[in-house]
């Protein structure tokens, strides 16, 4: 049975009908990672025996009769970020190359509850910080579309394994556009969720007012499985958002729906991400929605806002990687340590957020950001006032070529103008897959909602996968 | 500058790098100079996108882990050999 050609759901429905046990079905994506993972670089490490061992209790709780739980035997790849007991943690970097953290991040945690099999860890841009999948200090992934291009990043690996049919399901962490550009690029979909909505506990920090775990999947009834057993309050990370979980999966009514398009947004993009955000809006527009066009006047701020705040978190969170309290230690010197452990982007970004911290400059660089980020959040604010949610591109362009921006930060970051305005706001944002380009490269559809509008999101996403 | 930043970032650079960023910090901050021009007067800086209740939070103790000897029991996270 061809079982990576199902989705998620499928998946589960098999295990859980017993027409599959899930050791077969963690051994056929396992089989695949070893067969196929060479050339696309999607994976960092594999533990066979971990993952068939958690199958096999999978089948051992269904055999003794146990209620079916809601990942049952279902492949999750998880982004080398996020710490779990049994595989090592290296984020991407040389820093960690062989850091087991010896303890599962409350995400993983609760996959497992749910009988999700975790199957091995996924490439990233080091430490998050990056938007091709380059920057990982041991390989860079590919793109499975065309091995010439990149898969976006930072959850680059996630993505890939996604679309390759590595993995029904991936967690992918997005600080600034981390699963939503991959997910883009590669053709598959993935969700940044609101700011506090999942838990951080576990995932090695970035930026930690942007830094959210996502889910990211082929179809969106696989992301929204994983959503499901994601979201919710979490006592271990300070800042997840407590109360009541509102009920997911609403159906979405396109009668009813109200739908902003900011036409700045589209003046600035390549053709075929136009075209393919005008053809969604008609197929909502069809369904009897309404198109209204919104203005984000502080919108083109966002980019700077985001890499002057991030990074100077960055600088702070990654003081820790000294060679004393984490990372590979060069004797007698935490700045040789340093040096020798951080890739040159992680330097650069750490360099940008010292600086926008530094006396003198702060007022001009980091408090002005702080002050611009609440005027973003307020032109969103505003918008949904008049729209339920705003449809976009995911990113100015398809897929680039590997190389292509490698030498050049200002270039390379500003492929991040259209996902950074929602973190830099902690809005959640679903990208899912919209026409393709002429010569067949995947082009990514974005939906921003007012904060815990996931539900909300999902559905209309769910009518806009129909469609196409 | 790019040498006292790397100082208080505390990583040491070589001539080439220190060359190499601060021509691309340069660039950065270029690019990003247009923040300036936006009138923030009377704006509030956002420090946390979204208002969580964290700091209201009530301090729940709970039992604390075994100990023996003055010292501590936790669960073993190394394995042999290691």
């Amino acid at each position: 049975m061809n079982l990576h050609r199902l989705g998620a759901v499928e998946i589960r429905r098999l295990v859980v009908a017993k027409d599959v046990c899930a050791h077969d079905v963690t051994t056929h994506f396992l089989d695949r990672i070893a067969a196929r993972d060479g050339d696309l670089g999607a994976f960092l490490s594999v533990d066979r025996e971990a993952a068939l061992s958690g199958a096999r209790a999978c089948d051992e709780r269904l055999a003794r009769g146990e209620a079916p739980r809601m990942l049952e035997g279902v492949p999750v790849a998880v982004k080398d970020n996020i710490v779990t007991a049994d595989l090592p943690t290296t984020c991407g970097s040389r820093q960690l190359t062989d850091f087991h953290a010896g303890w599962d991040a409350e995400v993983v945690r609760r996959i497992r509850v749910a009988g999700g099999i975790i199957i091995g860890k996924t490439n990233l841009d080091e430490f998050g910080m990056g938007s091709s999948g380059e920057h990982s200090a041991y390989f860079p992934t590919r793109n499975p579309h065309d091995r010439d291009r990149v898969p976006g990043g930072s959850s680059s690996g996630s993505a890939a394994a996604v679309a390759a049919r590595l993995a029904p399901l991936a967690l992918g962490t997005d600080t600034g556009g981390s699963v939503r550009q991959p997910a883009a690029f590669c053709g598959i979909a993935g969700l940044k969720p609101t700011w506090g909505r999942v838990s951080r506990n576990g995932l090695v920090a970035f930026a930690s007012s942007f830094d959210q775990i996502g889910p990211m999947a082929r179809d969106l009834a696989g992301l929204l499985l994983l959503w499901n057993v994601l979201l919710g309050e979490d006592p271990g990370d300070a800042t997840s958002i407590l109360g009541e979980v509102p009920a997911q999966g609403r159906r979405f009514n396109p009668g009813a729906a109200r739908i902003g398009l900011v036409p700045a947004e589209l003046a600035g993009v390549d053709a075929p991400c136009r075209a393919a955000v005008l053809a969604a809006a008609d197929n909502f527009t069809n369904a009897g929605a309404r198109i209204i066009e919104i203005d984000l006047p502080h919108r083109e701020h966002a980019l700077a806002a985001y890499y002057l705040l991030a990074n100077a978190e960055a600088s702070s969170n990654l003081a820790r990687f000294d060679g004393i309290r984490y990372g590979n230690r060069v004797e007698n010197s935490t700045a040789v340590t340093r040096a020798r452990g951080f890739g040159k982007e992680v330097k650069r970004r750490i360099l940008l957020g010292t600086h926008a911290l530094k006396a003198g400059y702060a007022d001009r660089t980091y408090h002005r950001a702080a002050r611009v980020r609440a005027k973003i959040a307020g032109d969103f604010a505003n918008a949904f006032q008049q729209v339920d949610f705003l449809l976009g591109p995911t990113t100015p362009g398809p897929a680039f070529r590997l190389g292509e921006k490698s030498t050049d930060p200002a270039a390379m970051y500003l492929s991040d103008a259209l996902t950074t305005p929602q973190s830099v706001a902690g809005l959640p944002a679903l990208s899912i897959p919209g026409n393709r380009s002429a010569g067949g490269l995947p082009v990514g559809l974005q939906l921003t909602g007012p904060a815990l509008s996931e539900p909300a999101l999902l559905a209309a996403g769910r009518f806009l996968e129909q469609k196409s | 500058m790019i040498k006292d930043t790397a100082r208080l970032a505390g990583i040491e650079l070589t001539e080439e790098e220190a060359l190499e960023f601060a021509g691309q910090l340069g660039s950065v901050l270029t690019l990003f100079a247009g923040i300036e021009r936006v009138d923030v007067e009377g704006v509030e800086p956002l420090a946390t996108p979204v208002v969580t209740e964290s700091d209201l939070r009530r301090d729940r103790p709970v039992e604390g882990v075994a100990s023996a000897q003055r010292s501590f029991i936790v669960p073993r996270v190394l394995k042999e050999g290691r």
